[in-house]
Order: C-alpha cells, then sequence, then structure tokens
C-alpha cells in the first residue's frame, strides 16, 4: 500500500508515495540521491545510518518512511551551508577523527544531537551520545576529542 | 516487496477495531523491534497499525497522589529526560537508560519493551520493583493486570487478540527514606542485551537502621523476569548485615533458571547473579545510608 507522505530534508520540503515497508533510509539515500547516509548493518545496531529527525539523533535503517511523515529530516548533507563547513566537520578534520569516512556523518549528526541539547557535554556524556555510533577504524579518541572541540566552538569558548 | 496496509488511527477505539479486524496485524510504535523483525523477515503482517497519532498514548502524567501514568506511545527517551521521572522514580530511568543507545531510545517505548517481552528486557525488572500495573484497552473494554503478570514466556504476553497496552502505571512509593538501583552486566556498556539484570528497591525505616522491605527483581536469568520473593524475606524488618546479604544473594542464585546462550553460559549467568545481588545490595545500602 502506497502512503503519500510530506518531509522537510534539509530545510527543503519533498512529498512522495511510499510502500509501508520503505525505510527512510532507503527514501534519503534513493528517492533523494542523499548518499551520505550511510548503511552499516541494517538494524539499528551501528549508527551509520544515523539522521535527525526533528533534532533527535535515529537510526533511519530502522525507521519507517510513514514514521518521518510532517517531520524534518538533517542529514550529513544539511550541515554545512554552501563551501562552509560545520563547526563539527572542520573538528573532526582537524582532531584526525575521520579514517575510512563511513562512521563519520552518524557520528556527526549524533553529536549535533548531543550539543544541540547541551552545549557543554564532559566526557562521559559524548560516550554516551555516540554509543549507539560504532567506529572500526579510529579507535574513538580523537572522534571524542572533536566533539568536545566543536562543542568550545559551538558555545563561543575557542 | 510485501503489499502492507499502513493505518494511523487518532483514536484508542479505532486503533482497537483495526487490530481486532485483522489476523496478521502489527502495532507500531517506535517500530525498534518491529522494524527489525519485519526487515529480518521474523514477521510478515499485512496491516501495521501506526499509535504515535493517538493523544492519550502519548500523555506523561504525574497524579496528584504520587503515582505516574506512562502511554504506550511515550518514548524511552522522553521518559528518562522528564525531570519528575528521575526524581520520583530513578530507577525506571536508570534502567530505561541502559536499553541500546540514544537513537534506539529515541524511538523505542516502555510499552514496547514490555510487549516485546523478551526475557532480558531491561525496563521490567525495574517495573517489577516499583510494582507497576499494564492497563490494556481491547475489544471487550479495558483491564489492568500487575506486571508480574504480564509476562508469560520469551516474546508471549497476556495480551488477547485485539487487545493493545494502553498505558502503564507506577503507583506512589510508600513514603520514607529509600534507594532504587539497576544493575546490568552485558558485554559492551551500551547496544547490548543484558546477560543478568538485577533491580532493586530499598525501603527503610526512618531511623535508617532498619530495612522496612528490599525489593529484588531479576532480568534475563528465566523465562520471565520475576522477584525473589525468598531472597527479599531475609530482609523485611532487619538491620543490614553481611549474612543477610551473602543469604539473600545464595538465594537469588538458587530461585533463578537461566539458559546457556551466546551471550553467556547457564553456570556463568548462576555465578553473576550471586555476585550482582550482593554488590547491588551493599552498594544500594550504602546510598540509602549515606
Amino acid at each position: 500500500m502506497l502512503t503519500n507522505i510530506k518531509l522537510t530534508v534539509n530545510g527543503q520540503k519533498h512529498e512522495l508515495a511510499v510502500q509501508t515497508d520503505t525505510t527512510l533510509l532507503q527514501v534519503l539515500r534513493y528517492d533523494l540521491a542523499l548518499t551520505g547516509t550511510k548503511e552499516g548493518c541494517g538494524e539499528g545496531e551501528c549508527g551509520a545510518c544515523t539522521v535527525l529527525l526533528d533534532g533527535q539523533a535515529i537510526d533511519s535503517c530502522i525507521t519507517l518512511a510513514v514514521q518521518a511523515d510532517g517531520k524534518s529530516v538533517t542529514t550529513i548533507e544539511g550541515l554545512a551551508e554552501g563551501e562552509h563547513l560545520h563547526p563539527l566537520q572542520e573538528a573532526f578534520i582537524k582532531a584526525g577523527a575521520v579514517q575510512c569516512g563511513f562512521c563519520t556523518p552518524g557520528m556527526i549528526l549524533s553529536a549535533k544531537a548531543l550539543i544541540d541539547k547541551n552545549p557543554t557535554p564532559g566526557e562521559e556524556d559524548i560516550r554516551e551520545a555516540l554509543a549507539g555510533n560504532l567506529c572500526r577504524c579510529t579507535g574513538y579518541v580523537k572522534i571524542i576529542e572533536a566533539v568536545d572541540e566543536a562543542a568550545r566552538k559551538m558555545r563561543g569558548d575557542s | 516487496m510485501t503489499d502492507i496496509e499502513y493505518c494511523r488511527p487518532h483514536s484508542l477505539a479505532e486503533a482497537v477495531r483495526l487490530f481486532r479486524e485483522s489476523d496478521k496485524v502489527k502495532i507500531l510504535a517506535g517500530g525498534t523491534d518491529l522494524v527489525v523483525q519485519l526487515k529480518g523477515k521474523k514477521i510478515a503482517p499485512q496491516r501495521i497499525i501506526d499509535i504515535t497519532y493517538i493523544p492519550e498514548l502519548n500523555e506523561l502524567e504525574h497524579q496528584k497522589d504520587g503515582s505516574v501514568s506512562i502511554g504506550a506511545a511515550v518514548s524511552l527517551a522522553r521518559l528518562t529526560e522528564d525531570s519528575a521521572m528521575q526524581s520520583r522514580f530513578p530507577i525506571l530511568c536508570q534502567a530505561a537508560r541502559t536499553v541500546g543507545s540514544n537513537q534506539i531510545r529515541q524511538r523505542a517505548t516502555l510499552a514496547g519493551n514490555l510487549a516485546n517481552a523478551s526475557p532480558s528486557a531491561d525496563t521490567i525488572p525495574a517495573l517489577l520493583v516499583l510494582e507497576a500495573k499494564i492497563r490494556m484497552a481491547g475489544p471487550e473494554g479495558s483491564r489492568e493486570v500487575a506486571v508480574a503478570e504480564f509476562m508469560t514466556g520469551p516474546g508471549k504476553t497476556v495480551l488477547q487478540k485485539g487487545e493493545i497496552i494502553k498505558e502503564i502505571i507506577l503507583p506512589a512509593l510508600p513514603g520514607g527514606p529509600q534507594k532504587a538501583l539497576y544493575l546490568k552486566f552485558a558485554r559492551r556498556k551500551a547496544v547490548d542485551l543484558a546477560m543478568v539484570g538485577v533491580a532493586l528497591l530499598l525501603i527503610g525505616e526512618p531511623d535508617r537502621q532498619i530495612c522496612r522491605e528490599l525489593r529484588i527483581a531479576l532480568g534475563a536469568v528465566a523465562a520471565v523476569p520475576f522477584r525473589v520473593g525468598e531472597a527479599e524475606k531475609v530482609f523485611r524488618g532487619q538491620a543490614f548485615s553481611s549474612a543477610a546479604v551473602s543469604e539473600a544473594a545464595g538465594l537469588a542464585k538458587k530461585a533463578a533458571r537461566p539458559i546457556s546462550d551466546i551471550r553467556a553460559s547457564a553456570d556463568y549467568r548462576l555465578d553473576l547473579v550471586e555476585s550482582l545481588v550482593k554488590k547491588g545490595i551493599d552498594e544500594v545500602w550504602a546510598q540509602y545510608l549515606s
């Protein structure tokens, strides 16, 4: 059965007809060609598919597209403003927190959700917020440093 | 691609009607269990009923008598971030925070954790020591069961055909100084099932010497999470003693019926029950005295 849904993605309004079992990840990657969001495990465990839904981090691979109807989605593509990178993106690059880059979009969005809610996250807060995002390359140390640095920048501390 | 009907009722009555009408129907709240099962082809519903647009199911209401009612569509994240929940029922917040990850908790619901009825569900031991009640709505009307009676086996509950969880009620806790704790032993710090879950609620006398009641619930070590009545008896009306702690921990171990699975052997789980109950009681007493 097709359901018509309306969703705003990175500020742009879209209207689509989706099958009940189509996931938000599929809509983003295949219908909207926003391939920055990745599929890692496909079962909500690795966080590579993390996007923001009404500002909250969710796993888009286990979210049905119909559940995003009427809501606002932010993907990694929605962070930069033209050539101007978001402080989180800059911090990740500067800290050396990106190796293969596959986990990175999800990591950055989880971090954004955290900082938007808590502008002064401590290390434990960062670890808890990112616990649903797995990285096989970096060992997480640089990622946590990057999030900490980005939070400082975003609140004007450095 | 399978052809599944998607329904979005705006009232509980409509949801119940839609649920009752068909045989292969599933209820959708957060979908963190349902969509995984759907993708893994463990289920093949013909109809999915999205209950998140029903206003009363989205209510989180703290009552004047100290109780709280948690609607079926309330997410774990919303629950754990509610400041009144944090101060009145911290053990449920603590247990809910061990579920999955932030991403999961933003969508997952307390009702869903119950309805999915996993023997290792983290919120159930906490709900057991809080003596929660589950209110359900069905074709015959609404009814209520104690959480201890709700789950009947792995993946099985007392929900009849056409019945859905409406809300979970946490009754007001008895007065008096108290401390509660949920300990989850898992391989990872997040995104993992419990190998053993221990929920403890200590209610003491005002003099902080005598324990009025120590409620103990175990998860992941039996087909259904359960309260260990025998172990609770040891502490009723008693002062703290290491002997009592060892006795209670031993009785908890005796009561557990764990299986061996990919996460742990039954023997290891039995040892974990004993040491975690001991550790938990020591910790909850120490917090209570401070």
